[in-house]
C-alpha cells in the first residue's frame, strides 16, 4: 500500500510536532510519524526548562530570542495552556574551569544585550537559600521561562490535526526511501510505503541511525540521561539551577558523568538531574533501567550542594536517550539529498522548536529558509 | 450537609486522589489526543503522586475503554520504575556498609 503526501515528519518530540503543525498551518497535506506515543522520547524527559542563557552565540542566539518571544503568544495561537510562566534561572561555577567558561558565558550575552546578571557566591546564596555556603563561586542569572512540555506537544499536534495533519503514533519508520540518489519518502516497519515530496527527520537521538538508510553519516549522538523527582515540598528552590558543568560534562563519549541541574516544579516536586552515560557504554540490557552510579552522584551532589535534600524522598526515577552533537550546533537545514530535510542535534529543544518549525515551513512552501543557516550543520 | 446533598451523585468524581485530577481533567487530556494510561499521567499527573498509580490506574483504564479506546491499549502498564516505593535520597549514599534504611510505611 502507498499513501502520498506533501511532507512526512519523522519524529514526534518538540522539533517534529512544531514542524507538522507549521506545514499543515501552511497548508501542506503532512504526515507525523512516530514510533511510540508524542513526547516519548527526550522532548518528554526533560524539566521544561526554556533555556536562553546557555544558548550558542550567533544565529542560535538570534534564533533563541526569537523563540522566547514565539513561546510568550504559543499558548495564545494554540489555544491551549501550555503552562508558559517567566522563571529564573542560574548558572552555577562550582570550580575554577567552570568559572572561566561562565564568565565567557557572562560577557557574550551582556555583549549581545541580554539582561544577564553576574551574581557573586553570597548573593546566589541570597537567591537560593537552601544552597550550601561556601560550595559555588558565583553565577549567571537569566529570567527565561518554563512551559508544560506535554501541554505544549499535544496542543501542536491538536491544531495541527484540525489543519488536516495525519497523526500515526505507534508507526515506526524502518528506513527512507530512496530512489535514484533523491528521497521519495519513507518505508514504514509494517512494509507500507509513504512517498512525500520532502521528507524531514527530527528524530532526535535515532536521527543519526535513520539517516544512514540514506547513506548520510549524520554527527547527532546521544547519552544515556538519568534523573529523579521527589515528593512535593513547599517551596524550597526559586530558579531553574544548573552547574554550569552541566552541557559539556554531561555530553561527551568518554566516562559517565554526573553534574547537577535541579528545579521545582510548580506542583513542588523536585526534579534532579542528570547522569549521563555515552550511549555506546550504556550496556543495552539496561539502557532504560536508572543507575547505581546515578544513586551514589545524585546522593554525593546533593548532599554537597542542597544536603537538606538528603531525607526527601524519591518517588520516581527515569532515563531517557539525550541527543547532542560535539560543537553543539545542530544539524539543521536541507541536506544534499534532494526531499530531505534534517533538524536534529539542538543544545536547547524546546525554546528552538516554534522557530525551527516555522524555518521548515518557509523552506518546504518557498523553496528558501528566511535565515542563513550557514553556521549549522549540514549533511 | 442535607440528606439530598449528601447522596447526591458527584459529577466529577476525584481520579487521582494524590494529586486530585478530576474525571473532566482526565477526559480533556483524551479529548488533546492522549491514548494510554501513561500519555494521560505526563499530560494530567495523575499517576505521579505518592501510590505511583497504584490506585488510579485503573480507573483511568476504564475511562479510556469508555471513551472508545481498544481494551489492548487501554491496557497497556505505565512502566513501573525504581524506586518501587518512597525511598529517601540519604539511601542511595552507595556505600558498602550493610546499612539498611527503613522505607517509610505509607
Amino acid at each position: 500500500m502507498r499513501r502520498q503526501f506533501d511532507c512526512i515528519v519523522i519524529g514526534g518530540g518538540y522539533f517534529g510536532c512544531s514542524i507538522a503543525y507549521h506545514l499543515s498551518k501552511a497548508g501542506k497535506a503532512t504526515a507525523l510519524i512516530e514510533q511510540k506515543e508524542i513526547a516519548s522520547g527526550a522532548s518528554g524527559a526533560n524539566f521544561g526548562c526554556v533555556q536562553v542563557q546557555d544558548s550558542n552565540m550567533g544565529m542560535s542566539l538570534t534564533l533563541t530570542l526569537r523563540g522566547i518571544e514565539r513561546m510568550r503568544t504559543m499558548g495564545q495561537e494554540l489555544q491551549a495552556d501550555i503552562g508558559f510562566e517567566p522563571f529564573g534561572s542560574l548558572i552555577v561555577a562550582e570550580d575554577a574551569a567552570q568559572l572561566q567558561e561562565l564568565e565567557n558565558l557572562y560577557q557574550q550575552k551582556k555583549e549581545a544585550g541580554l539582561d544577564i546578571d553576574w551574581l557573586s557566591a553570597a548573593q546566589v546564596l541570597r537567591a537560593e537559600p537552601n544552597l550550601a555556603p561556601k560550595r559555588i563561586l558565583a553565577a549567571t542569572r537569566y529570567t527565561q521561562a518554563k512551559i508544560y512540555p506535554f501541554h505544549y506537544m499535544y496542543a501542536l499536534v491538536k491544531k495541527a490535526r484540525e489543519q488536516g495533519l495525519t497523526l500515526m503514533e505507534h508507526t515506526p519508520a524502518a528506513s527512507l526511501w530512496m530512489e535514484g540518489g533523491t528521497c521519495k519518502g519513507v518505508i514504514l516497519c509494517s512494509g507500507e510505503a509513504l512517498r512525500a515530496e520532502q521528507t524531514i527527520v527530527s528524530a532526535g537521538s535515532w536521527t543519526r541511525e535513520f539517516c544512514q538508510t540514506a547513506g548520510l553519516d549524520v554527527p547527532v549522538y546521544s547519552v544515556k540521561a538519568e534523573a529523579f523527582v521527589t515528593e512535593p515540598l513547599k517551596p524550597f528552590l526559586n530558579n531553574f539551577y544548573s552547574s554550569a558543568g552541566f552541557f559539556t560534562e554531561a555530553h561527551g563519549q568518554e566516562a559517565a558523568a554526573t553534574s547537577l541541574c535541579i528545579h521545582q516544579s510548580h506542583h513542588g516536586n523536585i526534579l534532579i538531574g542528570e547522569t549521563a552515560k555515552p550511549d555506546g557504554r550504556a550496556e543495552l540490557a539496561y539502557a532504560d533501567m536508572s543507575s547505581v552510579e546515578h544513586c551514589a552522584h545524585i546522593h554525593a551532589l546533593l548532599t554537597r550542594y542542597f544536603p537538606a535534600l538528603e531525607q526527601v524522598q524519591v518517588l520516581r526515577s527515569w532515563v531517557t536517550r539525550s541527543p547532542y552533537t560535539e560543537s553543539c550546533q545542530p544539524v539543521f537545514g536541507p541536506s544534499s539529498v534532494e526531499g530531505l530535510i534534517l533538524a536534529a542535534g539542538f543544545k536547547s529543544a524546546a525554546i528552538l522548536s516554534p522557530v525551527v518549525g516555522d524555518i521548515v515551513a518557509q523552506l518546504v512552501v518557498k523553496g528558501k529558509a528566511g535565515v542563513d543557516l550557514s553556521e549549522f550543520i549540514y549533511v | 450537609m442535607t440528606q439530598q446533598e449528601h447522596t447526591a451523585p458527584i459529577t466529577d468524581p476525584i481520579i487521582c486522589r494524590c494529586e486530585e485530577i478530576r474525571k473532566s481533567e482526565i477526559l480533556q487530556a483524551i479529548e488533546m489526543g492522549c491514548r494510554s494510561v501513561t500519555a494521560i499521567k505526563k499530560y494530567t499527573r495523575a499517576g505521579m503522586g505518592v501510590c505511583q498509580g497504584r490506585t488510579c490506574a485503573r480507573l483511568i483504564e476504564q475511562i479510556l475503554i469508555a471513551s472508545g479506546i481498544s481494551p489492548q491499549a487501554a491496557v497497556a502498564r505505565d512502566k513501573a520504575r525504581f524506586p518501587i516505593v518512597p525511598c529517601p535520597i540519604s539511601a542511595f549514599n552507595g556505600s558498602d556498609k550493610e546499612d539498611q534504611v527503613d522505607a517509610p510505611s505509607i
